[in-house]
């Protein structure tokens, strides 16, 4: 596998990204799957009259995506 | 199959996330899984941000996870097991696509019946749109398909901005981010009790969560649609931008991430505030005999179950369904009208629109903006999935077009056979690719040369109990009722009713006594079908968990060897 700059990758490096991927996947699932699961304990916490809970799971996780795809675009624009 | 299509395009990626493969979500998922996302809150409360939360699973899963490798054998697949995987990869591709195309079509078609009441006519004519413009894809000068799937993207904007606009406009800047109008509905709620225009035991608490379903149930789901949806977007969307080398634009991602991001931040906000509406509107009062004119659409259309009845043709008035001097003060109540199809999703934005003020001038508009983007969607992964693109073909042949073709035809079957909800079907196309994909990812990370012997069996195995638990209770309801275990915790009264019902079934003299005795035990059914404890839409996890023993074990003894 090339690495992002284009010269070979070191067999150490691959395992390395293979388990920082591996891991990231992991993480993002025990996300999404986790979060619902604080919920009725979020809830008994109001944000202008909506239960926390309800609110951090319908936009948390969206909101983070739009984060880190905003950041990255700005980090990628800036690096060019 | 070609694996590594990140080589063919240009990165504009350094360091970071991988934001080509969340373009290619994007991409992918067409309207049905927006519109089954906003269905499902609309409908079921909390326990339907399962989608939405599947959905944004997707993109995370896409941007963490990079390219996606170990994914069927590589083009120069050198042994008869490898040509066997590669197979066995692009019928699964296939058959996934087939179901999220159905679903396409679904929302087609009720856009369609919307703004053309007639029987069935979406039904006949959104199969052959859809068709036409696979061949538009397969044949056309790539710069024309990238105008069209522009203006298809440009017809998503347009309804978002509407929505949000709405929105804004009716509860101010903080409907966005705090959802306002779920506080609302629990006041709403109780006015409609009050006027006795709802059953309490039709109206759930919005916001409380795991009423309809359990913990188990609902991660189970918005694991299986997280796996699921990356993999169909990024194999399935590769497979479009490769072969027919149309969609070109890759210039467009940026655009295409943040207005898709965007929609998925406020998705849950735009579906609550229509819900909201429509319940106020309820709440308001509907006369039985002088309807608001988008209920009145959705009756002509037979889109709504209206009294216990749907209509039969477009000249049945809801007067008509009902009867004269129906319910209190000739007043429509909550439970006396139930949505069928996607159609929740079109009544409740008509609510929210007269609600917030706006003539409702041009119904069919906004119909027609989720035909194409349906269509769109539904061409793009049909010339993605066609299971004659060779890794070295192009889709301007005749045999890419008749494999784009046999999965759209494919797929109108599905559509027009009716039996699986849109949202049904989406949780089973993400089931499917995530048990095509994860052992192979996983077989692919954790062994260096996994055996694709062991490999091509465990995705069989896992595909094959994926459709099968998760169609069963459509095909075979009874059967699926009594082998699931299901039936001895029923009470004897559900029991009863259905053996009720396989005698009418029996004894019925015409095909349409026969269809409503199916109807309603299916509907009795449904929600009390559980394998293992899960339910039919989140059966894919176990399917998945199969795959991925099997292929766990089956690597580990023939490394051994």
């Amino acid at each position: 596998m090339a690495s992002s700059t284009g010269q070979p990758e070191p067999p150490q490096h691959l395992g390395r990204r293979r388990l920082r991927r591996a891991l990231a996947a992991i993480t993002g699932i025990g996300l999404i799957a986790g979060v619902p699961l604080l919920t009725p304990t979020l809830n008994a916490l109001k944000i202008m009259g909506t239960p926390l809970g309800y609110v951090v799971v319908a936009h948390g996780i969206a909101i983070v995506c739009l984060l880190w795809a905003a950041t990255s675009m700005w980090i990628s624009r800036h690096e060019q | 199959m070609s694996n590594d299509s990140g080589s063919a395009r240009p990165s504009g990626r350094r360091r970071g996330l991988n934001l080509e493969k969340t373009s290619d979500v994007t991409w992918s998922i067409g309207a049905a899984v927006w519109v089954a996302a906003a269905t499902a809150v609309i409908t079921q409360g909390f326990d339907g941000l399962a989608i939405t939360l599947g959905l944004a699973g997707a993109f995370l899963l896409a941007m963490l996870v990079g390219k996606a490798r170990h994914i069927g054998a590589d083009g120069d697949a050198a042994t008869a097991a490898e040509r066997l995987l590669d197979i066995t990869t692009r019928c699964g591709l296939a058959l996934a696509a087939a179901l999220l195309i159905a679903a396409e079509l679904q929302i087609a078609a009720t856009a369609i019946d919307l703004f053309m009441p007639g029987r069935s006519a979406g039904v006949i004519i959104a199969p052959i749109l859809a068709v036409a413009i696979a061949a538009a894809l397969s044949f056309a000068n790539p710069s024309t398909m990238r105008w069209l799937r522009l203006l298809s993207l440009a017809a998503l904007l347009t309804l978002v901005t509407a929505a949000v606009i709405s929105l804004v406009a009716r509860d101010g800047p903080a409907a966005l981010l705090s959802i306002p109008a779920a506080a609302d509905m629990t006041t709403i709620e109780a006015q409609l009790r009050d006027a006795r225009l709802a059953d309490p035991a039709t109206l759930r608490a919005h916001t409380v969560p795991f009423l309809r379903t359990d913990m188990v149930n609902f991660a189970s789901l918005t694991i299986m649609l997280a796996v699921g949806l990356a993999a169909l977007g990024v194999l399935l969307v590769r497979g479009a931008t490769t072969h027919a080398q149309s969609f070109g634009g890759r210039q467009n991602d940026k655009a295409i991430i943040l207005a898709g991001l965007v929609l998925l931040c406020a998705l849950p906000a735009i579906a609550v505030g229509a819900k909201r509406d429509l319940m106020a509107t309820f709440a308001a009062g509907i006369k039985v005999a002088s309807p608001p004119a988008w209920l009145a659409e959705h009756v002509a259309a037979g889109t709504v179950e209206a009294c216990g009845k749907i209509a039969g043709s477009s000249a049945v008035t809801l007067a008509d369904l009902c009867g004269k001097g129906f319910g209190p003060n000739g007043l429509l109540r909550w439970q006396d009208v139930v949505f069928l199809r996607d159609a929740p999703v079109f009544a409740a934005s008509s609510a929210a629109t007269s609600a917030a003020g706006a003539a409702v001038s041009a119904p069919w508009l906004f119909s027609l903006a989720w035909v194409l983007i349906a269509l769109v969607g539904a061409s793009v992964l049909a010339v993605g999935a066609s299971p004659l693109l060779g890794s070295t073909g192009v889709a301007r042949t005749a045999a890419g077009f008749i494999g784009a073709g046999a999965v759209v035809i494919t797929a109108s079957g599905i559509a027009a056979s009716g039996l699986v909800e849109t949202s049904a079907l989406v949780a089973l196309a993400a089931a499917v690719a995530g048990t095509l994909v994860a052992p192979q990812m996983l077989a692919g990370w954790a062994f260096r040369t996994p055996s694709a012997t062991v490999t091509v069996a465990a995705i069989t195995v896992g595909v094959a109990i994926t459709i099968s638990l998760g169609l069963a209770s459509k095909l075979a309801p009874i059967t699926a009722f009594d082998v699931s275990g299901s039936a001895t915790s029923a009470p004897q009264s559900v029991n009863r009713r259905l053996q009720t019902l396989q005698s009418q079934m029996a004894a019925a003299t015409t095909p349409a006594q026969r269809t409503v005795a199916g109807l309603q035990v299916r509907r009795i059914v449904d929600d009390r079908i559980t394998w293992v404890g899960l339910k039919p839409s989140a059966t894919g996890i176990l399917g998945l968990t199969a795959a991925l023993l099997m292929v766990c074990l089956g690597s580990v003894l023939t490394v051994r060897r």
